[in-house]
């Protein structure tokens, strides 16, 4: 008995392989969520931005993340209007976004999050240009 | 009695016959007679020379005018006559010693004339008297004239002998020259005619030449004779004719100014000159001959006037006799303090006798106890006339006080009458006063006024209403100042009274009405805000009172709240703003997403509800 108590590990390097292995999977973690977000390489918006003055923002493309508020509208020809919760800090932002009538098989809801590809059209409005639920 | 009637309705129009009145002292309802009208008989040539002018007495019964000679009465006007009345009741009574004699003198004459005593002396004597009389100032120099007309008559009367003297000369003369023409035509045949018959005939040729010769300037000279005394006998005529017309006239003239005893008088002397029994009235058959068929409707047939001068004499008889009864019954009335009936005896009496003994011997005191009376009556009577009926009806109080059998029943059946009437009026003036009905409004206060133009009601009535017009006048001067300056606020605190004033406008009721909403909707805004603000809601008070301010920018209580839930709800409000401002520009996504936050601020946001709704359906419409 004493013996296999003699064998034990000490603590300190128990403590040291734990955090490394937590190390480890926070980075895996950090590194595959990465990898997961498809518009990663696009600017996102800032909702301040849009807020302050969307004319000065057309013809851009953003991506967004955010839940879906509400639903505002829908038009045969033009598609879906939401309006989409997006949280800047520590303060949500209702951001509208037009999701056109390409997107007519998506089912979209209120409470659903999705990371968006956005582009400011014509109108100085968000319009979806590709969106996946995140 | 035709007879009297006619003299009588003469009488009372000769007692204000004096005092012709010009056309303009006419009441105004009743016009001036057309000049066809007012002298029915007006040609000149016709009348030239009439009695007493060139025209007949004309009334006409509708406008109650008499037009006479050119000159125009109002027959109801009697206020001439009613100043004549109480000059006669002020004076004193004529029983002074030259009064005394001129009686004395009178009542001689009349005796001296008297068909008992009538002589060539007493004649003389009576006439003699005349003069006298005439100095006496009361008789009016009538006595003076009557001994003209006496006169006149004598040299009328000596005209007349001198042309009976030429005429017997003439009838001398005429005899003379008959015998001188028969003696010439039997000399005419002297001496023998030849046997020769050429030659016998040749002589009566010869002695018929020389008679013819002899007689022509004799018979010349009787034709010359006969004419002049023919012209002699129609010259007298016409002047005894004449000198009886002209007395006559001055008869009829005293008799019409109601001088009755200096008729009898002249009666007198007229029987005297003219000694032939013709006591025909000849003025009368002149003055018939010219009357129309409306005067006789108004006057009575003139050819039924007195024909002879004893009917005249036996009305001026009968006039004096009138006098003396009316004046006995005055004077019993007056010791029954029955004043009314004592004055109007009176001066019926007067209107008759005005100059007669009965009348001018009557004392003064006894006229001054009517006299109070009198004056009164006239001035209810002038109270009347011009409408002034709160004094007629002090007057009557006044007059039943002073006179037992003083009958108020017409003045106050006037009285009462115009008060009932004009107060219907007035209370229609009122009615219409409130209703806004301004023509109903004059027309009934004037037909007030003219009822009643000193009706102290009247006065008070349209003070009232005029105060009542201005007080509005005045409301609705505010009323389009505030509404200009867009101080709807004072307005509705003043509600009431604008209300009121522009009840009868309906262009400024409309305004009114537009006002008091808007003002009703801020104050329900404010209303609403309040509660929310208790409830800490104020995003909530903010947006109702934003909602009031859209319609009511200029209100200060609501920019005074709308000031203060702004700094409550200061993020909920910039967001609402700047959303409106981006939808002002234009800038629809971002306008979008401001109102998205002021509803995220605030759910329950109608002004985010609504922006939200309106801008998404711009963006979704094709």
């Amino acid at each position: 008995m004493s013996r296999r108590a003699h064998r034990k590990s000490p603590p300190s390097a128990v403590i040291w392989l734990l955090v490394a292995f937590l190390a480890l999977g926070g980075l895996g973690a950090i590194f595959f969520q990465k990898d997961s977000d498809p518009y990663r390489t696009i600017e996102p918006l800032k909702p301040s931005d849009y807020l302050e003055n969307a004319n000065s923002l057309r013809g851009n493309t953003y991506r967004l993340e955010g839940v879906i508020a509400s639903s505002l509208g829908w038009s045969q020809e033009k598609g879906r209007l939401f309006s989409l919760r997006v949280t800047q800090g520590d303060k949500d932002s209702p951001l509208p976004i037009l999701v056109p009538a390409s997107y007519r098989e998506m089912n979209l809801q209120k409470g659903q999050r999705f990371r968006l590809k956005v582009h400011v059209n014509d109108s100085g409005l968000l319009e979806v240009k590709e969106m996946t639920k995140s | 009695m035709r007879e009297f009637r006619f003299l009588f309705l003469t009488l009372a129009l000769s007692s204000v016959s004096a005092w012709p009145q010009s056309p303009d002292s006419l009441p105004a309802d009743k016009p001036s007679p057309s000049p066809a009208q007012a002298s029915p008989r007006t040609n000149p040539t016709e009348n030239q020379g009439a009695f007493l002018g060139k025209d007949i007495p004309a009334l006409d019964p509708g406008s109650e005018v008499l037009t006479w000679d050119g000159k125009i009465w109002n027959i109801q006007d009697q206020r001439v006559f009613r100043a004549r009345f109480e000059k006669y009741l002020n004076a004193e009574e004529e029983t002074g010693a030259e009064a005394k004699k001129y009686r004395e003198r009178f009542k001689q004459m009349l005796d001296l004339l008297s068909p008992a005593k009538m002589s060539k002396e007493n004649f003389r004597k009576a006439w003699a008297i005349l003069p006298q009389a005439s100095s006496y100032d009361p008789d009016a120099e009538l006595c003076n004239a009557l001994d003209d007309a006496i006169f006149g008559v004598l040299l009328a009367q000596q005209e007349v002998t001198k042309i009976e003297d030429l005429n017997r000369t003439l009838a001398r003369r005429k005899d003379t020259l008959e015998w001188n023409s028969r003696f010439a035509a039997d000399s005419t045949l002297l001496g023998q005619a030849p046997k020769n018959p050429a030659a016998a005939e040749q002589w009566n040729r010869e002695q018929n030449l020389k008679r013819d010769m002899k007689m022509q300037p004799l018979l010349a000279e009787l034709g010359e004779v006969n004419a002049s005394i023919a012209g002699n006998r129609v010259k007298k005529e016409a002047l005894r004719l004449q000198a009886k017309i002209e007395f006559q006239v001055l008869i009829a003239q005293l008799f019409l100014q109601r001088r009755f005893e200096h008729v009898l008088l002249a009666n007198r002397f007229y029987r005297a000159l003219f000694g032939d029994g013709d006591n025909q009235l000849k003025v009368a058959d002149d003055y018939a001959s010219g009357q129309s068929a409306k005067n006789k409707e108004s006057f009575g047939d003139l050819a039924k006037l007195p024909k002879t001068l004893g009917q005249l004499d036996a009305l001026a008889n009968e006039a004096i006799r009138d006098v003396r009864e009316g004046v006995e019954s005055f004077s019993f009335l007056l010791e029954k303090s029955e004043l009314k009936s004592a004055s109007e005896r009176l001066s019926e009496a007067f209107a008759v006798g005005e100059y007669l003994p009965e009348i001018r011997l009557l004392p003064r005191l006894k006229k001054r106890e009517v006299l109070e009376f009198t004056r009164k009556s006239n001035q209810l009577l002038s109270a009347l006339e011009v409408k002034d009926y709160e004094r007629a009806q002090g007057l009557v109080r006044e007059l039943e006080n002073l006179s037992r059998d003083f009958d108020s029943a017409k003045a106050m059946a006037a009285v009462e009458t115009a008060r009932t009437v004009s107060a219907l009026h007035l209370a229609k003036a009122r009615a219409a006063a409130s209703s806004g009905d301004r023509a109903t409004l004059e027309t009934e206060l004037r037909a007030a006024t003219e009822i009643w133009p000193r009706n102290p009601a009247l006065a008070e009535v349209s003070g009232a209403i005029f105060t009542q017009a201005d007080v509005q006048q005045q409301a609705l001067s505010d009323f389009d100042r505030l509404y200009t300056q867009k101080n709807y606020r004072q307005i509705y605190d003043d509600k009431v009274r604008y209300i009121a004033a522009t009840a009868l406008h309906l262009e400024k009721q409309e305004k009114l009405k537009q006002v008091l909403d808007q003002v009703q909707l801020a104050e329900a805004a404010l209303l609403r805000a309040a509660e929310l603000a208790k409830r800490g809601d104020a995003a909530g008070a903010w947006e109702s009172v934003e909602h009031g301010f859209t319609d009511y920018p200029d209100d200060p209580k609501l920019n005074q709240a709308r000031a203060e839930f702004t700094t409550q709800a200061a993020e909920f409000v910039r967001s609402v703003r700047t959303a409106q401002e981006m939808e002002r520009k234009q800038q629809l996504g971002s306008s979008l997403a401001w109102y998205l936050r002021a509803q995220q601020d605030y759910p329950n946001s109608e002004i985010a509800k609504d922006g939200i709704l309106r801008i998404s359906s711009r963006i979704l419409s094709p």
